[in-house]
């Protein structure tokens, strides 16, 4: 599946524009008009996506889907094109059905075998999942960093510190946006970017001599 | 031999009927799509189905329907 050649022409703008014009009447052979004439945007915007795992007959009925979302929901006094409308709709049903399997795929169970040992016992996720005595180490682990943070911040400049704390809420727990602190402080945004990556780097090279 | 006989179950899902391709409801009104009926109530629930929808797995293979027409137009 996936050609195109047995689907019938796009209308012309005379044909499109008789049919819109009947569109609100609900009459269900203008719908079927539309829809069949516009299948083989169907298939164009299907074909974009063959590269994600999910079969062409998947992704071409995924956008049949989305196309009959668009003829019934087309407002023809918007002043904007059917095809354009209903392209998005298209891309947006079979973007919406990838996010939701990659989603899927990436759940796992904690019951899921690992390993299997000469013995045949299994290593599950859940075995090696973090324990409550692990929690205590990671707690003392962030303790650590964090003292190793606020030591390397110290080597920073006041305006330095000031941009590192607001951006990533460090004692606020409240984290900024570069706009939000461009804002706060009268920059631009392109300067707290290049700041920002200027002082990670440098923040980099500090920890880099403690460890 | 099994080829043919798939074939024809093919064929024959392919050949437009007077159900309704999503719920099998037959006498109802609605549009054909390259002749293939969906009823007014399954159209309606298409356009307000989410992926997430249970029936969503369901209105994917029979639009596959749809797409049979098409290429034994």
């Amino acid at each position: 599946m996936g050609g195109s050649e047995a689907l019938p022409p796009p209308l012309t703008k005379e044909e499109e524009q008789y049919l819109l014009e009947r569109l609100p009447s609900g009459d269900p052979s203008v719908r079927s008009m539309l829809i069949e004439r516009n299948l083989r945007l169907v298939v164009y915007i299907a074909r974009k996506f063959e590269n994600t795992g999910v079969n062409i007959e998947d992704l071409v009925s995924i956008g049949t889907i989305g196309l009959i979302k668009a003829v019934n929901t087309f407002d023809p006094s918007k002043k904007i094109k059917l095809a354009t409308y209903a392209s998005r709709c298209i891309e947006n049903e079979i973007l919406m059905y990838l996010r939701r399997n990659n989603k899927l795929r990436a759940e796992v169970s904690l019951d899921e075998p690992l390993n299997v040992d000469w013995d045949g016992n299994e290593l599950l996720l859940s075995d090696v999942l973090g324990t409550d005595s692990d929690t205590i180490y990671r707690n003392l682990e962030d303790e650590v960093d964090r003292e190793l943070l606020y030591d390397a911040l110290d080597k920073l400049s006041e305006r330095e510190r000031t941009i590192m704390e607001l951006r990533f809420g460090l004692g606020t727990g409240q984290e900024m946006t570069q706009k939000d602190v461009a804002d706060l402080l009268g920059i631009s945004q392109s300067y707290i970017s290049r700041l920002e990556k200027r002082i990670l780097k440098r923040l980099q090279r500090e920890f880099n001599k403690m460890m | 031999m099994r080829e043919m006989a798939e074939l024809e179950e093919l064929w024959s899902a392919a050949s437009p009927s007077n159900g309704c391709i999503i719920c099998g409801r037959v006498g109802q009104d609605g549009m054909r799509v390259f002749g293939q009926l969906i009823c007014h109530a399954c159209e309606r629930e298409i356009v307000q189905t989410d992926v997430e929808d249970e029936a969503y797995r369901r209105y994917v293979e029979q639009m596959k329907l749809i797409w049979l027409s098409v290429l034994s137009l």
